[in-house]
């Protein structure tokens, strides 16, 4: 059931009228501190990851090698997150730089960056928690909400959501194939021959860089680096697996029928975006290392606003939200998780929606 | 001041480039640059190792590019980039041969003119400058002919110049005039260099002042044309300046069924808001020129023409469609702003022609 109120049609003209402003107004303002800001966070990104290199070469003396794993998982977090993300969201294409471009931006991660931005760009973004049209609703492996279809699969989903999380980056990088469609004999092999090979390729190429090339060249150390970059891998996927979950899948979390996307309005669509997202509440450090994803509900209304400026932006969008009775599902990292985790064990038995969504 | 020296940059930039088939480019870049800032995999930095004035309104710098660089054909642009406030500006200029394989590019200052400004304003402060790869077709044939004749406005002269340059290079013999137009004769550039060029017949022609002995007065016409050039019929010819201008002598030979003209502008068409009017859309890379409307986005037009441009979302969010526009106005329909500066990233989704468009697609 909707903690919000239902909106009629000239409140939801006003509603997205008033985001429209918002976002009109920082995007007016973008200039020299955005870009000061993602070249500070590229820096960050690339030293990080040559100084954890670095030491993980020296071999597996506990404090170097626990330092540079750390370093390591850092670089690529920030660089999947904060900057690959938020970059591929054209967010810094006003800079007109090609490093920073949305559309040519490449990252340390598994998943090739077109079928990201097909995925998660076009498809999540625009029909966010549409059930059947978003397929990151339980990313076809787990069912966290009761509209989602029931089929005895997902009674071990809490085993899937651990495996999905520990080779995050692998679940991520074929998810475009949606190979259960072929498992099920929905879709013919012939169309899986044209559609594999950049995403292998890309896999390939992430597997020899961090499991052949690195440790290769560290010599007598190579397994001190093996195992560096695999726990390294490890730890970014665990932390992006629970960043991404609490997005969308919390307690108050929405989804939708197919229905609300005839004759949707812009504030139709931005009322679904808030409802349909999670925020979480921390530290600056927190909102850094989730690339803001914390303020998922301002990403979810703004995609192509700097992350930098949603933290400024979500004062006035929890004020705005007020004013409208529009529910702002905002919450702590653990609170928020607690809640994904209890949905992914209830839901993995038979159940119903409480109430049909209006 | 970079680690490494530059001779030793360039000596090295040939032997990185089988290194761009396993390495991220931007990765390589992004460490090459804490080392030289022309250590680079493609792109190209140039040195700026001279500025001066030329008339009173143009700064001439000369220019040291990277290896990286391909060299150009005299008559050919390449793109300059600066960056404003931390969104970078690019603008087409015609580098000019100069010494010891420097080349040199010519920059009139123009009235709210961002970077013309910011060159002529803070040249000094700047190391190295972003160029492209020498792009165009308005360049001299291979065999020159006996009869050459160019017709230049105001800062149109530096493709000119640049032809010059290279015709006294590969020993001209033929005849050679130009007719070079500028509103007042102090502030067109290189009017020494071109009066003292060997067998050149220069006609200065100004449009803004009062002609003194051995220069004209008054725009381009077709019966100053015959009064200077009486054998213009049959020379070839090279006009550059604004579109005004290039149009104008692009209607002389049209009337007269005369061969032989490439024209070459630098000022878009002027353009007026009005509700739907029809344009014309090019798409660069498919190599089509369609007719457009004023009243749809771009990414409806292009498909409506059977274009299929990557899109996504149609609602300027998801990015998919974002392309650059080389030149031309057009409006975000979600804010009404127009912008018109060249090489610029958009959405097709969003944004609607206002004049004539040029899309790198």
């Amino acid at each position: 059931m909707s903690k919000s109120l239902s909106l009629n049609p000239d409140q939801l003209a006003a509603f997205g009228a008033e985001l429209d402003a918002l976002r009109n107004r920082h995007l007016a303002e973008l200039g020299e501190a955005d870009a000061r800001y993602i070249r500070r966070v590229r820096a960050s990104v690339r030293i990080t990851e040559l100084a954890g290199r670095l030491m993980l070469f020296a071999g597996f003396f506990p404090p170097t090698w626990c330092l540079g794993v750390l370093l390591l998982a850092f670089s690529k977090i920030v660089d999947n997150m904060e900057l690959g993300h938020n970059v591929m969201h054209g967010q810094y294409d006003f800079m007109n730089d090609p490093e920073f471009s949305g559309k040519h931006f490449e990252w340390d991660h598994s998943c090739t960056s077109d079928a990201w931005r097909r995925t998660h760009n076009y498809q999540h973004h625009t029909y966010t928690n549409v059930l059947g049209k978003d397929h990151d609703i339980g990313y076809g492996t787990v069912r966290i909400f009761a509209e989602q279809r029931w089929r005895p699969f997902y009674l071990l989903q809490p085993l899937w959501a651990l495996l999905q999380a520990v080779f995050f980056e692998y679940a991520i990088a074929v998810f475009d194939l949606k190979l259960d469609r072929y498992l099920r004999g929905r879709a013919k092999l012939s169309e899986l021959k044209v559609k594999a090979p950049p995403v292998l390729r890309k896999l390939w190429r992430k597997f020899i860089k961090d499991y052949v090339f690195f440790p290769l060249i560290a010599g007598p150390h190579w397994l001190a680096v093996l195992a560096g970059n695999a726990v390294a891998n490890l730890l970014r996927n665990l932390w992006t697996f629970t960043v991404i979950f609490c997005g969308h899948f919390t307690e108050d979390a929405e989804v939708f029928p197919l229905s609300v996307l005839k004759d949707e309005t812009r504030g139709g669509w931005y009322v679904r975006q808030l409802r349909g997202s999670s925020n979480l509440s921390g530290s600056r450090w927190l909102h850094f290392l989730t690339g803001n994803l914390s303020h998922q509900i301002e990403h979810h209304l703004f995609p192509d606003i700097p992350a930098r400026r949603y933290a400024s932006m979500a004062v006035e969008v929890r004020e705005i939200c007020q004013r409208y009775g529009q529910h702002y599902n905002t919450g702590s990292f653990a609170g928020q998780f607690f809640t994904v985790l209890v949905r992914l064990f209830r839901h993995a038995f038979p159940s119903r929606p409480a109430m049909q969504p209006a | 001041m970079p680690l490494i020296p530059a001779a030793l940059v360039n000596l090295a930039l040939p032997l990185t480039r089988p290194l761009a088939a396993f390495l991220r480019e931007d990765v390589f870049d992004y460490y090459g640059r804490l080392l030289h800032p022309q250590l680079q995999l493609r792109r190209v930095f140039a040195r700026l190792k001279a500025r001066r004035l030329e008339g009173e309104a143009t700064v001439v710098l000369t220019l040291s590019p990277s290896r990286n660089w391909r060299g150009f054909r005299a008559g050919q642009h390449v793109a300059v980039t600066l960056e404003k406030d931390g969104v970078r500006h690019t603008r087409r200029y015609s580098p000019m041969r100069a010494a010891n394989g420097r080349i040199e590019i010519a920059i009139k200052r123009l009235k709210e003119g961002l970077v013309s400004s910011l060159l002529h304003e803070e040249a000094d402060s700047i190391g190295y400058l972003e160029i492209g790869q020498a792009e165009g077709d308005f360049v001299l044939p291979d065999t020159l002919p006996p009869r050459l004749l160019f017709l230049a406005a105001g800062s149109g002269i530096t493709p000119i110049l640049a032809m010059l340059r290279e015709l006294k290079a590969r020993g001209y013999q033929g005849e050679l005039h130009l007719l070079y137009y500028g509103r007042h004769r102090n502030q067109m550039a290189y009017l020494d260099e071109l009066r003292a060029y060997p067998g050149l017949h220069l006609h200065i022609c100004l449009t803004g002042e009062q002609a003194r002995a051995g220069e004209q007065a008054g725009r381009f016409s077709a019966a100053q044309l015959d009064a200077l050039v009486p054998k213009a019929e049959g020379s070839t010819v090279f006009a550059c300046g604004s579109h005004g201008f290039t149009q104008s002598v692009q209607a002389v030979w049209q009337q007269r069924g005369w061969q032989g003209l490439a024209c070459e502008s630098f000022t878009p068409p002027t353009w007026h808001l009005e509700d739907d009017k029809p344009v014309t859309l090019t798409f660069a890379r498919a190599r089509r020129e369609l007719a457009g409307r004023t009243g749809g986005t771009l990414l409806e037009q292009a498909e409506a023409h059977g274009l299929k441009p990557a899109s996504g979302c149609r609602m300027g969010i998801c990015n998919t469609c974002t392309c650059q526009k080389r030149e031309g106005a057009v409006r975000d329909l979600r804010t009404g702003e127009i912008s018109t500066k060249p090489d610029e990233t958009i959405r097709l989704c969003i944004t609607a022609p206002v004049g004539n468009v040029v899309l790198d697609l």
